[in-house]
């Protein structure tokens, strides 16, 4: 049988901690996510087919092309297949569409099922209280948070953008020049998807941290959306038909600044400068983070 | 480890808004158990999350284990453990999930968090439902696990918050076990914040007394019962009420116990003999009198009235 020593041990072992809370925060964080997400299997598979599924396909599809071309025999269903072929193909336009369009109703769900709860819980279950009674700032909590919705947000929005690109500089890049460009591309794609996913990470986190419940954060979330995007943006624009309404509706400035970054003239709004809407949205995020840092307290003030 | 205070404050002020919480508290600890007593709103909870810096100072200093806690607040908080008052638990963790990353957070390393996450919830007990989400635990398992994530970066100094909050009487004896192995056989500072104070006569060698955001005494139990009246256990024949009249003639109270037996509490300088004067005054007989210990809870009374 086997006896346990039941008293308690000193530990005499490293406590300057070399790893950072915010890491430590990330780590745990993705780890529930993922529970979240898969606590039902059925779901969880159509997620993430939603979400990966175009991604998959333009990887497939350029890999098709590519290999019908190198093979004579098929040389013709390789031509057949140019249509599709310019869907997929990483330019600014296709990058665009895929970022703030296409990846856009993924982009919701993941706010609402991982975000949502990140901070709303802590509140919800004192555990604010634990955290920061720990060598952990404030600063360093929020910053782990963001990096565990921003990861589930990248994952969906960045990474596939960017491995697009890699795939077609493997398979379609045909001179340095090309190259060249396509690696100029990475980097505006991966601005362009910075910019969405540091906004949408921002807002799911400060409803979260106005909320004891992860269901009234998405209310919340929800909310704030429909009000800017349907209520304000839509009625305001209907009414005074001025241009410059749209900078209330966040999901617009983030398209113009991702339009701009990505150098994507054809999506460019000439009426409302892409800097107005940058500096609309720069105005948001010290908002929000300004909402985040004041609801995370380890004591709150009732009176 | 620092050889001065465990505990240094001097004028220690701490607002919320306009609310005073923390008037100008001074006091020193040297260390080992110490009961934090005062009645709800004395400022109990609030001197504890001043001295994890959880909430800012509005004045003084506060020095604990040597470091200020202004300036030094997250090399101090790796030498502190916690355990909040409210029920606190990270969300959708299992107990051993919960005190790992209580101690990864603390700044342990990743194998020894693990290692040290089950030695200490073995020690608070848990070893059945360690691997069971917080979630579903009884109040009782919630406190114990609260006090295995305090633990489990071993501190050199543990707040303990109403550690026996929700506890029945076989859970709060096994708590206050835990607690005194830690600071009577392993060497752990305690600071006990407790409104019961049986716990803090158990388990504490010295209390801060507080009320309304004061330091109102510093004293060791024993000193602090010393500090009271004494009081005897008398068993009366005859007319009580002449004895009692008799008695507060002589400065000292009676208070009604079983039958003819009443407790009389005597003044310092006066004692026994007094007692038997007042019997021989109002024609009683005293059939027995016996020397009883002032609890703390009578003893702190005394202290906050004298203050009031």
């Amino acid at each position: 049988m086997v006896v346990h020593d039941r008293s308690y041990s000193r530990w005499d072992g490293d406590r300057t901690g070399k790893v950072p809370g915010a890491w430590v925060i990330l780590d745990r964080g993705v780890m529930t996510g993922l529970a979240v997400l898969f606590k039902r299997k059925i779901f969880a598979v159509l997620l993430t087919l939603w979400a990966f599924g175009p991604f998959v396909a333009a990887v497939l599809i350029m890999y098709a092309v590519f290999y019908f071309r190198s093979t004579p025999e098929l040389a013709e269903i390789a031509r057949n297949m140019s249509d599709v072929l310019r869907l997929v193909t990483p330019t600014p336009d296709t990058l665009w569409g895929y970022l703030v369009n296409l990846q856009l109703p993924v982009v919701f769900m993941l706010c609402v099922l991982v975000g949502s709860g990140l901070i709303a819980e802590d509140r919800r279950t004192n555990a604010l209280e634990l955290y920061l009674s720990r060598p952990l700032g404030r600063f360093q909590y929020v910053t782990g948070k963001l990096a565990v919705i921003g990861f589930f947000l990248s994952l969906v929005t960045v990474v596939p953008a960017v491995i697009i690109v890699l795939v077609w500089m493997a398979l379609g890049a045909t001179s340095a020049d090309e190259l060249a460009s396509l690696s100029g591309l990475i980097v505006k794609a991966v601005e362009a998807g910075a910019v969405q996913v540091l906004v949408m990470s921002l807002l799911i986190l400060a409803a979260s941290s106005l909320a004891k419940r992860a269901r009234n954060a998405t209310i919340l979330f929800v909310g704030f959306l429909v009000v800017s995007e349907i209520i304000l943006h839509g009625i305001l624009f209907e009414v005074l038909g001025n241009p410059s309404v749209h900078l209330v509706s966040i999901l617009y400035d983030v398209r113009q600044c991702a339009a701009w970054l990505l150098d994507n003239p054809a999506e460019l709004d000439p009426d409302v400068p892409a800097l107005h809407c940058a500096v609309v949205l720069l105005g948001w995020v010290v908002l929000w983070s300004g909402v985040i840092l004041r609801r995370v307290r380890p004591v709150e003030v009732v009176a | 480890m620092s050889d001065g205070p465990v505990i240094d404050l001097r004028g220690v002020t701490v607002r919320y808004g306009r609310f005073v919480a923390l008037d100008d508290v001074t006091a020193t600890s040297e260390g080992g158990a110490v009961g934090l007593l005062g009645p709800n709103g004395a400022g109990k909870s609030s001197l504890i999350k001043a001295l994890l810096g959880l909430v800012p100072l509005a004045e003084g200093e506060a020095k604990v284990l040597g470091d200020d806690v202004r300036r030094q607040p997250d090399r101090l908080r790796r030498r502190l453990g916690y355990m909040p008052e409210r029920d606190a638990a990270f969300p959708h963790l299992t107990g051993f999930q919960a005190t790992w990353y209580a101690g990864r957070l603390a700044g342990m390393p990743d194998a020894d968090a693990r290692r040290r996450a089950h030695e200490v919830l073995l020690f608070a007990g848990l070893e059945e439902a360690r691997y069971r989400d917080v979630s579903t635990y009884s109040t009782g398992m919630r406190q114990r696990v609260k006090l295995a994530q305090a633990l489990v970066h071993d501190p050199d100094l543990l707040f303990l918050d109403e550690p026996t909050n929700g506890l029945d009487p076989k859970g709060r004896d096994e708590m206050l076990a835990l607690i005194k192995t830690l600071s009577r056989a392993k060497g752990i500072h305690v600071v006990l914040s407790s409104h019961l104070l049986r716990d803090v006569e158990d388990v504490c060698g010295s209390v801060l007394v507080m009320r309304h955001g004061k330091m109102v005494k510093h004293e060791t139990i024993e000193g602090l019962r010393k500090a009271t009246d004494d009081a005897f256990s008398v068993l009366l024949r005859g007319d009580g009420e002449a004895f009692k009249l008799a008695c507060e003639r002589r400065g000292m109270a009676v208070r009604p116990r079983k039958g003819t037996e009443v407790e009389v509490h005597v003044p310092r300088g006066t004692g026994a003999r007094d007692v038997f004067g007042a019997a021989l005054e109002s024609g009683t007989v005293v059939h027995k009198l016996v020397p009883t210990r002032v609890s703390l809870e009578e003893a702190l009374l005394d202290v906050l009235g004298r203050d009031d």
